[in-house]
């Protein structure tokens, strides 16, 4: 059995003595902090059962009115440490939204890689000036090196299974550094195929793995 | 039902529905401004340069991506602006170079590409034809000679070309190229073998470029047979056509060496 022991002042309420035989003061006989314990502690009907409403117009934010100057600075400042920011959020958003849609749409990373998977097959098909392209046939994949310009792009060709695996990189720095980031900060798109590869007299079937790296947007 | 819910104060229509329309209001507004701005953009100069720009460079990079023995000539419409394709770069602009919007593309060092630029409102004209890609109207088909690190010694005698003889030997006097030049329609015969391949292709791809309307056809030499790379030319003039060989077997023998 709990006794509560306080010291009685001129400033506590019935209810706080006894709340069982007090009636609730009314908030307008009620000191600024006691409304606001008032409003806290017993709150209305409405942000009982939806305390959300406090958040949908400002007035419902902060909504202990109070007699007391300081009181409203406080709800002002807070107010308006929600609302500049929010509002920064929003324009900056429109400002920046439109521009990052447009410049998606004039990043062709996809048609890209899929050009240079295309490319990069040919030149690994082998080729004679007698027969022409032969498609299907493994030629030299030291072929495939190609000038890459300013473009972070960065390939490699792997020909054949793990225990005589022949590779060429292209772009080697930017491959070294962007494989382990992908596909958070890079594009990664691997295309894997099967050729013919002709070794002296022998034929045999090999494994060709085409592995490109792009970042998610050119600058 | 709802309107009448409207006056009943505390319902939960009243608590819920008017916040949803306010809401829905204010995410109508965002939207319109959004949509307005990425119609100016949208609409904006830059961004059809740009757009140009890509596109033009990608197309380049499409024309790489066509098999080698192919020659073609495409045509690709740019619209109001024109353009330079330099190395590995397409620009398109208005009015000067400075104020367009670039793209990049992939060069290949197997070919030559031919710079050059379009004017606004005429299309861009892509051609590949051996181992030239470029801007122009060439259509015309030739020979894809793959880079070769093989060397020859041969020694090409001049004055064979025009007697019938043997027009090159090797360092030891044996007889390394042989050869006819007849009048006729201008068709090209070249029997190789296959270490012979590079030097046939040079040398082919040269008389294509120089004699008119010259079709080809590189057949293989049976590695016993000598010399391992024969020649049979008809042309209408002959004697124009033998100095057109010597600068092919002249020119064969040396690009095929410094590749």
């Amino acid at each position: 059995m709990f006794t509560l022991h306080y010291q009685e002042d001129s400033t506590m309420f019935p209810f706080h003595k006894n709340p069982s035989k007090a009636s609730y003061p009314a908030l307008k006989d009620v000191a600024c902090s006691d409304a606001f314990t008032h409003r806290r502690i017993f709150g209305t009907r409405k942000s009982r059962k939806y305390p959300f409403i406090r958040w949908l117009k400002p007035s419902g934010f902060l909504d202990f009115r109070c007699n007391t100057k300081g009181t409203w600075v406080l709800a002002d400042a807070l107010y308006w440490f929600f609302y500049i920011p929010l509002t920064a959020l929003i324009v900056i958003a429109l400002v920046t939204i439109p521009t990052s849609i447009l410049r998606a749409t004039v990043q062709p990373v996809e048609l890209d890689a899929s050009i240079m998977g295309e490319r990069l097959a040919q030149k690994i098909t082998a080729y004679s000036p007698v027969l022409g392209a032969q498609s299907g046939r493994l030629g030299d994949i030291t072929a495939a090196n190609l000038a890459l310009s300013e473009k972070r792009h960065a390939y490699r060709i792997t020909v054949g299974d793990k225990s005589a695996e022949q590779s060429v990189v292209g772009n080697q720095d930017f491959y070294d550094e962007a494989i382990p980031l992908t596909p958070i900060k890079h594009k990664r798109f691997t295309f894997t195929t099967t050729m013919i590869q002709k070794k002296s007299t022998e034929e045999r079937i090999v494994p060709v793995t085409i592995d490109q790296v792009y970042p998610e947007r050119y600058g | 039902m709802l309107f009448r819910s409207l006056n009943k104060k505390g319902s939960t229509e009243d608590i819920v529905l008017h916040p949803l329309f306010v809401i829905g209001v204010a995410i109508g507004i965002v939207l319109l401004v959004l949509l307005q701005s990425v119609y100016k953009i949208g609409s904006s100069e830059e961004f059809e340069k740009r757009f140009v720009a890509t596109d033009a460079a990608l197309f380049v990079d499409s024309v790489y991506a066509v098999r080698p023995d192919v020659a073609l000539l495409v045509e690709y419409p740019t619209g109001k602006f024109q353009g330079i394709v330099s190395a590995n770069k397409v620009t398109a602009f208005s009015k000067t170079k400075e104020d367009g919007q670039s793209f990049f593309f992939t060069e290949d060092s197997a070919y030559t590409f031919h710079y050059g630029s379009w004017l606004a409102g005429k299309p861009l004209n892509l051609y590949k034809s051996g181992n030239d890609i470029g801007l122009g109207d060439i259509l015309r088909l030739k020979p894809y000679c793959p880079p070769s690190t093989k060397t020859y010694d041969f020694v090409i005698n001049e004055f064979a070309v025009r007697t019938g003889e043997d027009w090159a030997s090797d360092r030891n006097g044996k007889p390394a190229i042989k050869g006819t030049i007849t009048q006729g329609k201008p068709v090209l015969k070249i029997f190789t073998s296959k270490e012979n391949e590079p030097l046939a292709c040079q040398v082919t791809q040269s008389l294509v470029e120089q004699i008119p309307e010259l079709n080809f056809v590189i057949l293989p030499l049976d590695q016993k047979q000598e010399p391992t790379l024969s020649i049979e030319l008809t042309a209408s003039n002959p004697v124009l056509a033998q100095s057109y060989v010597y600068t092919a077997l002249s020119r064969g023998l040396h690009d095929v060496s410094i590749s």
